[in-house]
């Protein structure tokens, strides 16, 4: 694809969470590029900064949020955009699937109310125009037209998993993040609300950014991957390739539990826990757990290498790619 | 269960409790003492009290009185005032002073809660800016002042000092008035000051009550949601902000009509306001029985029917309200 399709840049960006007694380094230094039309999954372990970099590429960081860097959407930088102007980005443009969606609605009104509040923000429509652009995507993401007048409590996850859809695809987004959009709904749900995403980002053609630890639910939706940890992005690869050879010693970490999980072993995490990021970190971040970890690692931050037209920081990428270092995580 | 057979249910349940408190309350005030003593005192002749106390019905049984306390209260009569000897405790109470307190104490509380429910929002919404700071502060110190020395400053800076209200009373006394308007134009300006007093007296707690809940609300993630979809702040203040944060403020306010009696009987002693709460202070310091038993009642169906109130709008305001 050429450099024109690119919709979404994010360049060297950083978010600082500051707070008393800290400075937690949620997002650090990351860059990523999504083109239009395309799915990026960001995968990682929880409080690696995931949420972090999807609330910043939409703009809603809390005000303790300090950010640097640049977010380029359509090639205009939206990081430092005046109110006014990223308010017809916000929801326009950008819509957003928030973490912990169930109650993402006023517990104390209807659905369709709700949403239509979302519309009759933006365009000055008379109500009825609305009610019926309301109940047109409710039909579109499967929920019955007489769900519009139910609250929320009322209905089921998976329900009102598809009404916080439908709130997001409101005004025809460019861009969808969908931020954990299937934890806590039951398995069958959960197939069930992937499907719908990924077959209303093909309708509306749409790019979406799909957040998720679960790396078998990023294959099954993306058509690349970026990992994530520490605030960093250590690996990033067209899915399949990512998961049928991942070149950084993190993202084998991953898919190994991914694999337990297919011969219902119990699920074994990671050993270990992620770095604490308020404090300074030297070298590899990923070191401490890192079963190739040399002294090297602990003292320099490897950079991002390419690798056959992916990416990987870790010095090893070059060797993990040639099974010089590791094994075959299939184990076949 | 819906909402109307609850609705049903819960004013069977309100008429209990009436009758019940009432009936607590009869019992409390013949346990206080013999009120024809108090009434009498040293200079009169022994045989006065006899007579008054046959008068009052205080000779018969406890049970007696009982049965016809009741049996005078279905027939419109709560006995006869001790001060205002003779006439029946109702012709004191309705219908002038009832109307008084009823305007003042509504249009004070109605006041509060205009200024105190948009502000205590608008700091729940900036916890912590100077604004949330500053009413926060004056909140407390209102809180902690006593109610009648609140309304005597308040008398004492408007009224004495800038000598914009009147000093005290409904309307200018020894006055006739040319038209209905002109009457009701001098017994606002004599409103002003008693019903300022009853503003302020109730701010503080309603302010705090809103500032804690929208705080609380206006975290919760679907705040998050609509500030994200270009929600205006104004919607999200007022429409969510407020819904959601007024739940507890209204079972607040159902407590609150027990504190009213206070602020009125204070504030209408400072300001002589003719109404109930200044014939309360005039009962209790001349012991007189009917006047302080019907004006329980009076406040008994107040807090009992705004707790009905409250409970009915908690279930219209919230769907989430199970009736069962
Ligand atoms: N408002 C905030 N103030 C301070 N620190 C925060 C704030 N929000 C998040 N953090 C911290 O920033 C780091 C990244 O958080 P983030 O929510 O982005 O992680 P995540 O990858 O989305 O995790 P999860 O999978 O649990 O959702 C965490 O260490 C978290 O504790
Ligand atoms: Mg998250």
């Amino acid at each position: 694809m050429s450099e024109g399709d690119v919709l979404l840049e994010v360049r060297d960006l950083c978010v600082v969470y500051e707070s008393l007694d800290a400075r937690i380094r949620a997002v650090d230094h990351v860059d990523l590029t999504l083109r239009r039309g395309e799915t990026l999954a960001l995968v990682g372990e929880s409080g690696c900064g995931k949420s972090t970099l999807g609330n910043a590429i939409i703009g809603i960081l809390p005000a303790n949020a300090e950010v640097s860097g640049e977010i380029l959407f359509e090639g205009v930088n939206i990081v430092s955009l005046p109110r006014k102007r990223m308010r017809r980005i916000r929801w326009e443009k950008i819509a957003m699937v928030f973490q912990n969606a169930q109650n993402s609605l006023d517990p104390t009104l209807r659905v369709g109310d709700q949403l239509v509040e979302v519309i009759l923000a933006h365009r000055s429509i008379p109500r009825v125009e609305a009610q019926r652009r309301v109940k047109e995507l409710f039909s579109l993401v499967g929920l019955p037209p007489d769900y519009y007048r139910s609250y929320p409590h009322e209905l089921s996850g998976g329900s009102r998993q598809r009404v916080i859809i439908a709130m997001a695809l409101l005004l025809n987004p460019q861009l969808l993040i969908a931020d954990e959009p299937t934890t806590g709904l039951d398995v069958s749900v959960q197939l069930q609300i992937l499907n719908l995403l990924k077959d209303i980002k093909q309708r509306f053609q749409m790019s979406m950014i799909f957040i998720t630890h679960d790396i078998a639910v990023a294959n099954y939706v993306s058509d690349r991957m970026a990992v994530m940890y520490a605030g960093q992005i250590v690996e990033a690869a067209p899915s399949q390739a990512l998961l049928a050879k991942p070149l950084h010693p993190y993202t084998i970490a991953l898919t190994e539990s991914l694999l337990t999980l297919d011969r219902r072993v119990k699920k074994q995490p990671i050993a270990g826990f992620p770095p604490d990021l308020s404090k300074t970190i030297t070298g590899c971040r990923f070191a401490e757990r890192c079963r190739f970890a040399v002294d090297e690692c602990r003292r320099e931050e490897p950079p991002m290498v390419d690798v056959d037209g992916r990416v990987s920081k870790c010095f090893f990428a070059e060797q993990i790619s040639n099974k010089v270092v590791g094994y075959d995580y299939r184990g076949d | 269960m819906g909402l109307a057979t609850y609705a049903a249910r819960r004013a069977v349940t309100s008429v209990i409790l009436f009758f019940v408190s009432v009936s607590i309350a009869f019992f409390i005030f013949r346990l206080l003492g013999n009120p024809v003593a108090i009434m009498v005192g040293p200079g009169l002749p022994p045989g006065a009290a006899q007579v008054l106390t046959a008068e009052f019905g205080l000779n018969k049984p406890l049970w007696l009185q009982f049965v016809l306390f009741w049996r005078n209260f279905f027939h419109g009569n709560l006995g006869d005032s001790f001060v205002y000897t003779g006439t029946p405790v109702l012709q004191v109470i309705f219908p002038t002073r009832f109307i008084n307190t009823v305007v003042l104490m509504g249009s004070g509380m109605l006041l509060s809660y205009l200024v105190s429910i948009p502000l205590g929002l608008l700091a729940g919404r900036r916890y912590g800016s100077m604004l949330d700071r500053g009413f926060s502060g004056l909140s407390v110190v209102l809180i902690s002042l006593p109610a009648f020395w609140l309304a005597l400053i308040i008398l004492l800076v408007l009224g004495f000092y800038l000598g914009w209200i009147p000093l005290g009373g409904t309307v200018t006394l020894n006055r006739t008035f040319s038209s209905w308007w002109s009457y009701a134009a001098n017994y606002m300006h004599h409103l002003i000051g008693p019903m300022i007093s009853i503003a302020v007296f109730f701010f503080g707690s309603n302010f705090l009550i809103t500032r804690a809940s929208s705080a609380n609300v206006l975290r919760e993630n679907f705040i998050r949601t609509f500030e994200a979809a270009g929600v205006g702040e104004g919607t999200i203040v007022f429409r969510h902000g407020l819904r959601n944060a007024i739940l507890p403020e209204l079972s607040f306010m159902a407590v609150q009509m027990s504190f009213l009696v206070a602020g009125a009987i204070f504030t209408e002693s400072v300001f002589s306001w003719d109404g109930m709460g200044s014939l309360i202070y005039l009962a209790v310091q001349n012991s007189d029985y009917p006047v302080l038993q019907a004006t329980f009642i009076f406040i008994a169906i107040v807090v009992i029917a705004s707790n009905y109130i409250a409970d009915i709008l908690y279930g219209l305001i919230d769907p989430r309200v199970r009736y069962d």
